[in-house]
């Protein structure tokens, strides 16, 4: 137990990092943006339960909107996230069920269920996310863009952090 | 009073998650004091703190054509130099009509940029000088390229800037050849274009009118170059034009910069302050 949480402090410094130093500035197009932060919420382990994934998110959002100055607008897009994560992982079964799988991630779960399960709350994110930096729907349409796009890249991101760094059945 | 316990027990995680989008959102509308406290913005000790490290490393990478800029910098100050200090030649009785001067010393304060973004809708960056450099919240920035951003909060080291590509941002300006003023504003697209508002009607127009602060607002000295109208629409009952203005500092490329401290602002404001309320 002591080991997992070691590993998800250590995860969650090196995501903010990375979000903070790099993959801010690693944008396409002017329209595509990547948030590979939110994997840190996406890959929790399982057994979390809703309260300390609620606030976690906070926290990770919080902490992000310290380095980037747009406080409170990651916070309520990762609340968000957080909340939906166990409500759509209901809904979204693996075959043979949650109970063979110990930690969350695409090459123990396979793309197939990996894609169903964080395509949607990625975009709930980025829609949060993109509306409220808005500050509203007076740029809808652009603004609409830019949430599919990034949406796009920070799943193509996050599939390849998975592929290079995670391995079966252990995290980081 | 068990059974409503027992009923909030059942749905705490809705209720710590509705607290927590509140809390969020009520840090998005800004309308608190936390706004331009420093520890909840990146100029805040270890965020600033990692960032001036990043900025360690990657400002080599920039040295050339930060050098060029510094260059044709001190080229440009020292022409204005050489001007100043050429002898003025003096007629007869000069002095009996000698103006009682306004005394303004704008102070100027080098810092460099640390973090930068260009791409959000309220844009910010982060310089690394703060309160023990004598850098106060609300004074202007600019960079030898004209006018950048207003600083919004400072810790013991660091300040955090609204950039001047912010959609809350304006800064008054004016058309260098005629005066005329209006507001500068950006309207949350291109980094390098800006809108000049409030132009009215009756004014000549032509691309490439060079557009400079108006020193109305004691942020800015005047003659602060902001950049160059790139293009105007006039629409039929309207009173006012539409312009874009280029700017002339890449936002994207701000490194070197320069916060300005006016020393009489406080008098300045104090005073107009005083006006609005005899004016009633």
């Amino acid at each position: 137990m002591n080991r997992i949480i070691g590993q998800q402090i250590i995860g969650f410094v090196v995501y903010i990092l990375a979000q903070a130093l790099f993959f801010k500035h690693f944008v396409l197009f002017d329209t595509a943006y990547s948030m590979a932060y939110v994997a840190f919420i996406l890959l929790l382990p399982l057994e979390i339960s809703a309260m300390w994934l609620i606030t976690l998110g906070f926290i990770t959002g919080f902490t992000l909107d310290v380095f980037t100055d747009t406080l409170g607008v990651h916070s309520a897009a990762c609340v968000l996230l957080a909340f939906l994560r166990p409500h759509w992982m209901g809904l979204v079964t693996p075959r043979g069920g949650y109970e063979s799988v110990s930690v969350v991630s695409m090459p123990n779960m396979g793309f197939q269920w990996f894609f169903a399960y964080s395509v949607p709350l990625i975009l709930v994110h980025h829609l949060m996310l993109f509306y409220l930096e808005a500050g509203g729907f007076q740029y809808g349409w652009s603004t609409l863009l830019k949430v599919l796009s990034s949406t796009l890249l920070t799943f193509v991101i996050i599939v390849l952090i998975q592929n290079l760094f995670y391995s079966r059945s252990r995290t980081i | 009073m068990r059974q409503l316990f027992l009923l909030f027990y059942r749905y705490r995680a809705f209720l710590l998650f509705i607290f927590l989008e509140v809390v969020s959102l009520w840090l998005v509308i800004g309308n608190n004091p936390y706004h331009s406290a420093a520890y909840f913005h990146s100029s805040n000790a270890v965020s600033g703190g990692i960032y001036n490290v990043k900025s360690n490393v990657t400002q080599y990478f920039s040295l050339k054509k930060v050098n060029r800029a510094l260059l044709s910098e001190n080229e440009k100050l020292r022409n204005d130099l050489y001007q100043k200090s050429r002898p003025i030649i003096v007629t007869s009785n000069i002095d009996s009509a000698k103006v009682p001067e306004i005394k303004v010393d704008y102070k100027f304060t080098a810092a460099r940029v640390i973090n930068n973004s260009t791409r959000f809708f309220r844009n910010h960056f982060t310089i690394n000088k703060g309160a023990a450099h004598g850098i106060q919240e609300g004074q202007g920035v600019i960079s030898s390229k004209g006018v950048i951003g207003r600083v919004q909060a400072v810790s013991d080291n660091f300040s955090t800037v609204y950039s001047l590509i912010n959609t809350r941002m304006y800064v008054s300006a004016s058309i260098k050849n005629n005066g005329t003023f209006g507001t500068i504003k950006w309207p949350g697209e291109d980094p390098d274009y800006i809108d000049l508002l409030y132009i009215p009607r009756h004014i000549e127009l032509e691309k490439g009118d060079t557009i400079v602060t108006s020193g109305y607002n004691a942020i800015f000295p005047d003659n602060i170059m902001i950049g160059t109208v790139s293009g105007y629409e006039l629409e039929e009952n309207s009173p006012f034009y539409d312009i874009q203005v280029k700017l002339t500092n890449d936002f994207s490329k701000l490194s070197n910069v320069y916060v300005i401290e006016n020393p009489i602002k406080e008098e300045k404001e104090m005073l107009e302050q005083q006006n609005v309320i005899q004016d009633e």
